[in-house]
């Protein structure tokens, strides 16, 4: 009996020339090398957008994009195809934290550390202290949102998804979207004329 | 006033959507609106400036995504979609992309997939596969292929592999992010570290060893392939490296504590042999630390980490694993916030190692804690080391360390 140990291959990369729908179609049967891949593409736009919805530190942060990716396998064979992917994996991403504020960070006191400022930007020197206020002020704003608002806000305005996709990944007409991201614009301007 | 005033709603859709001509022309002519399209402006331009979470470091996603594919195994399985004509879909959709699927799990990391399994776990027999796994330590892979081309994808740590008589068509392999081990008929361990094959040991049958550099080797049983140090320095990375490399004394007497039954025999007339790739044990105290190191990772014991690292690389000697082990004693040390010392042990590890594949990480991570510091020279050399590695998410802390860089000169006085 012989085995036989093939020539060494540096990585390719080709898991890049697949479509996000061809990953989340093989997902949908357990195909755990396509969400290795789906993870690979989106893992650092989720953990940035779970950050900014949800506040939470490091350790829940992982712990949200876990839950997030598991449900995307989940649900992978209900996709309808009325939003891209990529949206729809957001809009997964936010119900996860809808759930996970309502659960966890309820026990928590969120506005107190929330309205801290942010570490980055303690830590940039090269900031003049009164941006550096300003952007705390925006910062506490934008936590004490509330979930609808922080979620439209956070999708259009810092993830750019455009608020037709935002609004049927979401559930919700798109009027109600425009008017939500109004409505959370409203008050950050009101934080930052305080 | 070329239109009437929108209402602010539609203004905020419209901010968002870009405006239209009709608008364009109505925000110039109308002060009221105009204002509060400034105000809208104001406002996301602030909220961009807002500070993300932290970036999640490549050896922090590695993890995670690991822990992810191992929960997705021992999940309930994906859900079925509403409509029946949507389950004859998708499992259609998915059957004709499965062999893509594995066809570029062959050839590349990025769509592999993983699992982990505690320590010390028994030998298990494969459901669908021809083969039985016995896992070593904390070990993570998962079984990426059925029968007719069953696969086991490892990525970290140890396997012992018993494979049954394969019938006519069938395969078994085991692959890492920089090889393959088909066998057909045979039992050996497998070891990987950070995705890159360390070991095979036969325990019995025969393996044929075909490194990419180097004499072909026929193991048979009791026999073990190593994978060949890295090569010579450059002169480049040397100057790059401010501080002193980390001293790596190895310990008398490592080398032969575990002899083999008989040395690894040359085949046809391939050029000299690579040193590296001749049979030789792994030094068991090496291993053992090295596990212990990862283990001690997990569980957030960065100094405990440190230290079993730092162990494993000094028994390891010349041993390949030195390399690992010296790499993830540096990411251990800046872990547990011990940047000073971080720092000289990125600084060693390039010296050490400059054409590691891991001399990226290395570079993009020195390069960061080099900025904490303001050494604007150091950390921008060692960002542009990186700006070339093969992985994308080291392409881009480079670029991000880059850029960080020249915000800073640019702010300075």
């Amino acid at each position: 009996m012989k085995g036989k140990l093939l020539p060494l291959r540096r990585v390719a990369g080709d898991a890049a020339e697949m479509s996000d729908d061809a990953l989340l179609a093989a997902s949908a049967v357990g195909e755990s090398a396509a969400l290795g891949a789906l993870f690979d593409r989106y893992h650092a736009r989720i953990h940035r957008f779970l950050g900014r919805l949800s506040g939470t530190d490091r350790r829940d942060l992982d712990d949200l994009v876990q839950a997030t990716f598991l449900e995307v396998r989940r649900s992978a064979a209900r996709f309808g195809g009325r939003a891209s992917v990529k949206t729809w994996i957001f809009g997964i991403a936010v119900n996860v934290v809808r759930h996970h504020v309502r659960g966890e960070m309820r026990r928590r006191a969120m506005n107190q550390r929330f309205a801290e400022l942010p570490a980055g930007l303690a830590a940039a020197p090269d900031t003049d202290a009164e941006q550096r206020q300003l952007l705390a002020r925006v910062a506490a704003a934008l936590a004490e949102l509330p979930h609808d608002l922080k979620v439209a806000l956070v999708m259009c305005d810092l993830e750019d998804i455009p608020g037709a996709e935002a609004a049927r990944v979401l559930g919700v007409r798109e009027g109600t979207l425009w008017r939500r991201l109004h409505e959370a614009r409203k008050r950050l301007r009101a934080a930052v004329k305080r | 006033m070329s239109r009437a005033c929108p209402h602010e709603v539609a203004l905020t859709a419209a901010f968002s959507r870009g405006a239209d001509a009709s608008l364009r022309a109505h925000l110039v002519s109308c002060a009221a609106c105009a204002a509060a399209w400034a105000d809208i402006a104001q406002v996301v331009e602030l909220a961009r400036g807002l500070p993300p979470a932290a970036p999640v470091s490549v050896e922090r996603r590695e993890e995670l995504r690991t822990e992810l594919l191992a929960r997705a195994e021992a999940a309930e399985p994906p859900r079925p979609p509403r409509r029946a004509r949507w389950i004859v879909a998708s499992l259609i959709g998915a059957a004709a992309l499965v062999p893509l699927l594995l066809s570029v799990l062959s050839s590349s990391s990025s769509s592999s997939s993983s699992s982990s399994s505690s320590s010390q776990a028994p030998a298990v027999a494969a459901r669908e596969l021809r083969a039985s796994l016995g896992a070593h330590g904390d070990v993570h892979f998962v079984r990426a292929g059925a029968q007719p081309d069953e696969i086991v994808r490892l990525s970290q740590g140890m396997l012992t592999v018993e494979v049954a008589r394969l019938a006519p068509g069938e395969r078994f392999r085991v692959v890492t992010g920089d090889a393959e081990v088909e066998v057909r008929g045979t039992a050996f361990d497998v070891v990987a570290s950070g995705d890159r094959l360390v070991s095979v040991r036969v325990l019995h049958g025969r393996v044929e060893v075909r490194p990419a550099h180097g004499a072909s080797v026929l193991l048979a049983a009791g026999e073990r392939w190593n994978a060949p140090p890295p090569q010579a320095m450059t002169p480049v990375a040397a100057e790059e490296a401010p501080t002193p490399p980390v001293p790596a004394p190895a310990l008398p007497g490592i080398h032969g504590v575990e002899t083999p039954g008989r040395q690894g025999r040359q085949l046809g007339s391939t050029p000299a042999i690579d040193p590296g790739a001749t049979p030789v044990p792994l030094p068991a105290p090496a291993d053992a630390a090295f596990q212990e190191g990862w283990a001690a990772l997990r569980r957030d014991d960065a100094a405990g980490a440190a230290a079993a690292f730092e162990l494993s690389a000094r028994s390891a000697g010349e041993d390949a694993i030195a390399e690992d082990a010296w790499y993830w004693r540096a990411v251990a040390l800046a872990r547990g916030k011990r940047s000073d010392a971080a720092r000289g042990a990125f600084a060693a590890f390039l010296d050490r190692y400059p054409g590691s594949p891991r001399a990226g990480e290395a570079s993009a991570m020195l390069g960061w804690l080099l900025l904490t510091i303001d050494d604007l020279d150091g950390a921008e050399a060692h960002f542009r080391a990186a700006a070339d590695d093969r992985v994308d998410t080291v392409r881009a802390s480079a670029r991000a360390g880059l850029k960080a860089v020249a915000e800073r000169r640019a702010a300075a006085p």
